[in-house]
């Protein structure tokens, strides 16, 4: 039965991932990956609609949300862009610090500082360091 | 060793024996008589809920602008944490409080106590028993999407979330 639950919850957590609930930290990866994308794709003057002819079997809307940090392509799909674009794959790819969210405000727990985004980091201050015993 | 710790399922049907089981389970009453302060806030949307203990002040925050079957997930999970690991965290702790977070994409926090509150979450909100009870009152057609959602709005739950917990207690096919 535990186990059974166990397994249950974790599906529930997955499902609830492949909904679309992405951390900011996701989010903020696609977009500039697509930013990146949509830079070099400009830069030699080709339209959507090329690039997605090129590689083949892509609709045009599907470069347009991957520019928009809206549609997550597959890794090779990625290299497949990169290639046509005349981009090392590293060149797409943002480093972790890139991605660490500038906005995250650190909060004394235990100790530690920690780092959470601003409106949960104001709850737990004001609820750490609030009146109250 | 130390006395074997109750189980997330044994503190769930604790509470379930002690405030009775009508549906939707009154999950924020039976917190609330639990001494913990339920807070609607304003959070990130990465953020379903945070438990704080300090002291004799337990607040449980929840993503406000979440749809309220979440919402009722969020605080049986926050809930979870309080009886099952308020009392072990706070060794670690010198003065300061209890902070456990809710958040589904982050790789921080223990997994194990964030698959026992949710192992904790899903049986105080979708009893075994109960289901079955329902169940033998209107038995399920998987394929008629109204009829589990009848289901999952007796419970105050996602239509997701009662269809893999049918699935997983073996009432519903897995194909």
């Amino acid at each position: 039965m535990l186990i059974k639950l166990t397994v249950c919850v974790i599906d529930i957590i997955r499902s609830q991932l492949d909904t679309g609930r992405m951390s900011n930290r996701d989010v903020l990866l696609y977009q500039k990956i697509g930013e990146r994308l949509k830079k070099s794709r400009l830069k030699l003057g080709m339209t959507q609609a090329q690039l997605a002819e090129k590689i083949g079997g892509m609709r045009r809307t599907s470069i347009t949300n991957i520019e928009a940090g809206r549609q997550h392509p597959p890794l090779n799909v990625l290299y497949d862009l990169c290639q046509i674009l005349g981009l090392e794959i590293m060149d797409v790819l943002p480093k972790i610090a890139e991605l660490q969210q500038a906005d995250h405000v650190p909060v004394k727990i235990d100790g530690k500082m920690k780092k959470f985004p601003p409106k949960s980091a104001k709850l737990l201050q004001e609820l750490i360091n609030g009146e109250g015993d | 060793m130390a006395k074997q710790k109750l189980t997330p399922l044994a503190v769930a049907k604790n509470l379930l024996e002690i405030y009775g089981k009508a549906l939707p389970i009154d999950v924020a009453g039976i917190t609330k008589a639990q001494g913990i302060t339920i807070r609607m806030e304003e959070l990130e949307d990465s953020v379903s809920g945070l438990l704080v203990i300090k002291a004799n002040l337990i607040t449980v925050g929840v993503n406000k602008s979440h749809h309220p079957n979440r919402q009722r997930f969020t605080i049986a999970h926050e809930l979870g944490h309080f009886l099952l690991h308020g009392q072990e965290t706070k060794i670690f702790v010198d003065d300061g409080p209890v902070v456990l977070f809710r958040n589904l994409a982050s790789s921080e926090g223990t997994q194990r106590q964030e698959i026992e509150a949710n192992i904790f979450a899903a049986a105080l909100l979708m009893p075994e028993d109960i289901i079955r009870e329902q169940l033998a009152l209107q038995p399920i057609d998987a394929f008629d999407d109204m009829s589990v959602k009848h289901l999952a709005g007796q419970f105050g739950v996602s239509v997701r979330a009662i269809t893999i917990r049918l699935t997983k207690l073996g009432l519903l096919d897995d194909w």
